[in-house]
C-alpha cells in the first residue's frame, strides 16, 4: 500500500524535524486550529491511522462500544507505533465522545502531556466569543509548552499558509469541475493524507505538482459518480477504494477527509484569533450540536449542482457524531426527493468487505 | 427483608410516592388550567421553568399505574384513621404494603419496558444508550401535551442526538454547558442561560424576574438540603431510620423525583421536609452486617430490579449520582440569579467533565459513605462514561475497594447472570 511508504517517510520526516520543533498529536477531525500550532513553531500531526490490530489493543483501554478510530488511536500508543511515538503532547478536544475518552486515556496511561481545547456546541455570537477566549487559552498553553511566545503576526502568517493550501485544494476541485473527473476519490483522499502526515508546507508542494499535472491532458475517469458524506476516512480504511473498485467514482467527498470540506477560507482581514474562532465554529457539525435542516438542504444543493448519480453516506459503528440520527433524517429527505442513496455502516474499515460488496452491487443496479 | 407496613404508611412517604405515580393526572390538571408543560430529562433548569409559570415534567414518570388506586385508598384510610391506627389496629385496612409496592415496581418496570418498546417502534436508534432510548419512547407519545423540551449541551453526544431527534416531534430549546470552568466559560454559560430564560418568557408570555427565580431556588435548595440529609444518614449506619429496602426505594424515588421536582415543587418540598422530620423521630435501625454498595453511574439508566436483588442478597444499594456531581449543593440566592444558576450548572458539569474527574467524584462519595464495595454500571451504548471503566477499575484496585461491573442494556436482560455475579460479590464482601 502506498500509505505504508508515506508513513515510513513521515516517521523519518518527524525524526528530522523533532530537534527543532514540538510535535503535537491532533485528532483527525480537522477542528483543531492547527494554524496556532504552526505559529508556535510546532508541528501538528493528525492522528489519522487505523487498523484492526491497533483497535484490538485499544479495546483494552476503551470499551467495545467505542468507535474503532478512538480504539486504534490508543492502540497505536500501546503498541509503540513509531509515528505516534514522536508525539510530544496531545491536543484534547471535546469534538466527540471518542476523542474525549481516547485523549484522556493516552495522557493518563502513556504519560503524554495533554493540552485541552473546548469547542462550544452552538454557533451563536456567544459561542464565537467563547471560542475566541478558548483559542487565546490554547495559544498560551502552547507558549508555555514550547517556551516560545506566539505573536499575532505569526498567527496571521500561519493563516495565510493554510489559506494558501485551501486555495490550492479549491483549485483542484474547480479544475475537476471544468475538465471532468481527473482524480479518483482515492487519489483525492491521498492528497489530504499528505497534509495529515507531512504538514502544510509539504502538502502545498504536492498540491502544486498535482495541479500542474491536472492542467495537462489527463484522461477523464469513468464511473458512476457519487457524493460521499458522513464520517471521514482515515489512513488504513479502504472504504472509498472498495466503492471505486465497484465502478463508482467519488465525485465529491464532503467529509473532513475530502477536498470539498475545505471550500472556505479563514478571513485574513480580521484579527487572527477572532478569524480562526469564526472559521472553526462555523466549520463544525459535530454530534454535540443540534444539526439544523441547513445541513440536509446543503447536501441536496450540492447534489443538485453536481453531476453525481447518487449519495453514499458513511457511518461508523459506535460513532457518536454521525449515528443513525442523521442518516434517518437524511433518508427521509433524500427519499422525498428520490435521490439514490446508500448508507454504509462499517467499523472504520476493520470489518468484513463481503457485506459491503453486496450492498454496493445492489446500489449500482438501482442507479442503473 | 421487606418494607414494613408501618414504614410504608409514613404519610409524607406515602404522599411522595403517590405524587410520583400520578403524572398522568398532573398532565390532565395542567391542561385544564392551561399551564404549560416543559419536558426535561436532567435535574437542571426546573426552577427556571417554574419561575416562568410553567411546570417541568420528566416523561418517565408518565405511566399507567393501577396500583395508584390502592395507594390512594391507603392514603384515604390513613387520613381518616391515622397511620398508627391503620398500622396497629384496623388490620382489615392494612394495605399489604409489600403487595402494593411490588405491584408499583412491576408496573413501573412494565412502563419502562413499554417506553423501550415505544422507542423501537419509533425506530429510535437501538445502539444508543438506555437513558436516551427510554427518554425518547416516553416523550414522543406526549408530544401534544409537552410544549417545549429543555435540551442541554453536555459532554455527551448521545444526549445531543436525542434532543436533535426529539426536535422533530417536540420543539427544544438548546442551552450549551461548556466543558470548562474558565472565566470565559462562565460568561458563555451566563449568556446561554439568558437566552433560555428569554425563550421561556416568549413561550409562556410571562416575565421571568430575578425574584421569581430566587423564590424557586429557595424551595429547590430546601429539597437539595433534605436530599443531602437522606445521604447523611448513610454515614451513620447504626442510626438508619428505615429498613434497607425502604431506604433503597426512597433513594430510587428521589433519584427520579429530583429531575422535575414531581412537577409540584412546593408539594415536593413540603412533604420531603415532613418526611425528614418523620425519619428523625423514628427508632434507629442498625445496619451492622449489611454491606453498603455504591452503584455508579446511575443517571444513564440502570436495571430497575437492582435494589430488590441487592436487598434479597442482604446488601444495601446506594444510588448517589446527583450527590456525586454536586447537584445537591445549594445555589446562591444573593445577587444576579441567572449568574448564580449558571455557576451552579458549570460546577456540576465540571464534576463529570472528563472520566478522570467523574471517577474521583464517585470515589469521594464512596469514601464519605464508607462503602464496602462498588458496582460499576457498565451501560452498553454509553460512549461517554462507560469508557471510564478501565480508569475506574485501576483506581479502585489501587485503593483496595471491592469492585464489580455489571452490563446493562435493556431491562431484564441477563438478569440471572447479574444476580449470580452480585451474589458472589456480596458473599466475598461478607467473608472479608
Amino acid at each position: 500500500m502506498k500509505e505504508d511508504h508515506w508513513i515510513s517517510d513521515s516517521i523519518l520526516y518527524l525524526k528530522k524535524i523533532k530537534d527543532q520543533m514540538k510535535i503535537y498529536g491532533v485528532m483527525a477531525h480537522g477542528l483543531v486550529p492547527e494554524e496556532i500550532i504552526i505559529a508556535s513553531g510546532g508541528f501538528p500531526l493528525r492522528l489519522s491511522l487505523i487498523d484492526r490490530q491497533a483497535a484490538i489493543k485499544g479495546m483494552e483501554y476503551l470499551t467495545a462500544i467505542t468507535c474503532s478510530f478512538a480504539q486504534s488511536t490508543i492502540g497505536y500508543f500501546e503498541i509503540k507505533n513509531e509515528l505516534y511515538h514522536e508525539v510530544d503532547a496531545i491536543v484534547a478536544g471535546n469534538y466527540c465522545n471518542g476523542e474525549l475518552c481516547a485523549t484522556e486515556l493516552i495522557a493518563e496511561y502513556f504519560k503524554i502531556p495533554r493540552i485541552d481545547i473546548v469547542f462550544p456546541s452552538t454557533k451563536n455570537e456567544s459561542a464565537v466569543k467563547f471560542m475566541l477566549a478558548e483559542l487565546t487559552h490554547f495559544k498560551e498553553d502552547l507558549e508555555q509548552f514550547s517556551g516560545k511566545q506566539v505573536t499575532n503576526s505569526e498567527i496571521s502568517k500561519a493563516i495565510a499558509l493554510y489559506n494558501n493550501e485551501r486555495k490550492l485544494i479549491q483549485q483542484i476541485v474547480q479544475l475537476q469541475a471544468e475538465k471532468g473527473q481527473l482524480l479518483s476519490g482515492v487519489q483525492c483522499l491521498q492528497l489530504l493524507y499528505w497534509h495529515f502526515l507531512f504538514g502544510t508546507e509539504v502538502s502545498i508542494e504536492h498540491l502544486q505538482n498535482t495541479i500542474t499535472k491536472l492542467k495537462e491532458d489527463l484522461p477523464v475517469k469513468e464511473g458512476t459518480k457519487i457524493i460521499f458524506a458522513g464520517n471521514g476516512v482515515p489512513i488504513g480504511d479502504n472504504t472509498i477504494e472498495l466503492i471505486e473498485n465497484f465502478g463508482f467514482m467519488v465525485n465529491k467527498n464532503l467529509t473532513w477527509t475530502g477536498l470539498d470540506y475545505y471550500s472556505s477560507l479563514v478571513d485574513e482581514n480580521t484579527e487572527p484569533l477572532e478569524a480562526l474562532a469564526r472559521y472553526y465554529v462555523n466549520s463544525e457539525n459535530s454530534g454535540r450540536m443540534i444539526l439544523s435542516d441547513d445541513y440536509f438542504k446543503n447536501l441536496i444543493n450540492i447534489y443538485d449542482n453536481s453531476n453525481a448519480d447518487g449519495i453514499i453516506f458513511y457511518t461508523i459503528k459506535n460513532c457518536s457524531l454521525f449515528p443513525s440520527v442523521i442518516s434517518k433524517k437524511l433518508k427521509g429527505t433524500l427519499s422525498e426527493r428520490q435521490i439514490p442513496f446508500l448508507e454504509i455502516e462499517r467499523d472504520y474499515g476493520t470489518t468484513s468487505e463481503a457485506q459491503l460488496q453486496t450492498r454496493l452491487q445492489a446500489f449500482k443496479e438501482m442507479i442503473k | 427483608m421487606s418494607i414494613d407496613s408501618e414504614e410504608f404508611l409514613i404519610p409524607s412517604f406515602l404522599n411522595l410516592n403517590l405524587k410520583f405515580f400520578s403524572a398522568q393526572k398532573q398532565l390532565r390538571k395542567f391542561r385544564r388550567s392551561k399551564r404549560m408543560m416543559i419536558g426535561t430529562i436532567l435535574p437542571i433548569g426546573a426552577e427556571l421553568v417554574f419561575a416562568s409559570g410553567a411546570s417541568p415534567i420528566f416523561p418517565l414518570r408518565i405511566g399507567t399505574f393501577e396500583a395508584e388506586k390502592l395507594l390512594r385508598g391507603t392514603r384515604l384510610a390513613t387520613n381518616i384513621l391515622g397511620s398508627s391506627l391503620v398500622e396497629t389496629g384496623v388490620r382489615m385496612l392494612q394495605p399489604q404494603a409489600d403487595t402494593i409496592i411490588n405491584q408499583f415496581l412491576s408496573e413501573y418496570n412494565k412502563n419502562l419496558c413499554g417506553f423501550e418498546n415505544q422507542a423501537d417502534t419509533f425506530n429510535y436508534f437501538p445502539e444508543s444508550c438506555f437513558a436516551t432510548r427510554i427518554a425518547y419512547g416516553s416523550s414522543v407519545p406526549f408530544k401534544d401535551q409537552i410544549a417545549l423540551f429543555l435540551a442541554w449541551g453536555t459532554r455527551c453526544g448521545w444526549f445531543s442526538q436525542f434532543y436533535g431527534t426529539l426536535n422533530d416531534s417536540i420543539p427544544i430549546v438548546f442551552t450549551d454547558i461548556p466543558k470548562s470552568s474558565t472565566p470565559h466559560a462562565r460568561q458563555y454559560m451566563y449568556e446561554e442561560l439568558q437566552e433560555l430564560v428569554h425563550h421561556l418568557e416568549t413561550m409562556t408570555g410571562n416575565q421571568v424576574t430575578d425574584e421569581a427565580i430566587k423564590e424557586q431556588v429557595i424551595i429547590a435548595n430546601t429539597i437539595r438540603e433534605n436530599y443531602h440529609k437522606i445521604f447523611d444518614y448513610i454515614k451513620t449506619p447504626d442510626k438508619m431510620p428505615l429498613s434497607p429496602y425502604a431506604y433503597m426505594q426512597l433513594m430510587a424515588l428521589l433519584n427520579i423525583a429530583f429531575i422535575d421536582f414531581l412537577s409540584a415543587t412546593k408539594y415536593f418540598e413540603k412533604n420531603f421536609t415532613h418526611l425528614l422530620k418523620d425519619l428523625q423521630n423514628r427508632k434507629p435501625i442498625d445496619y451492622a452486617g449489611i454491606p453498603k454498595l455504591l452503584l455508579a453511574p446511575v443517571f444513564s439508566g440502570s436495571e430497575p430490579d437492582l435494589p430488590q436483588i441487592i436487598n434479597r442478597l442482604g446488601g444495601f444499594l446506594i444510588q448517589a449520582d446527583w450527590f456525586s456531581y454536586g447537584l445537591l449543593d445549594p445555589i446562591k440566592t444573593q445577587g444576579d440569579m441567572i449568574r448564580n444558576y449558571s455557576d451552579y450548572l458549570l460546577k456540576s458539569h465540571d464534576a463529570w467533565k472528563d472520566n478522570k474527574t467523574v471517577i474521583e467524584s464517585w470515589l469521594e462519595t464512596a469514601t464519605q459513605f464508607k462503602v464496602d464495595g462498588i458496582i460499576f454500571n457498565k451501560l452498553i451504548g454509553c460512549t461517554s462514561i462507560t469508557p471510564s471503566y478501565r480508569l475506574f477499575k485501576d483506581r479502585v484496585q489501587d485503593l483496595g475497594i471491592p469492585f464489580i461491573d455489571i452490563d446493562f442494556n435493556r431491562i431484564g436482560e441477563n438478569l440471572a447472570q447479574i444476580k449470580n455475579k452480585l451474589a458472589s460479590f456480596l458473599e466475598m464482601i461478607k467473608k472479608s
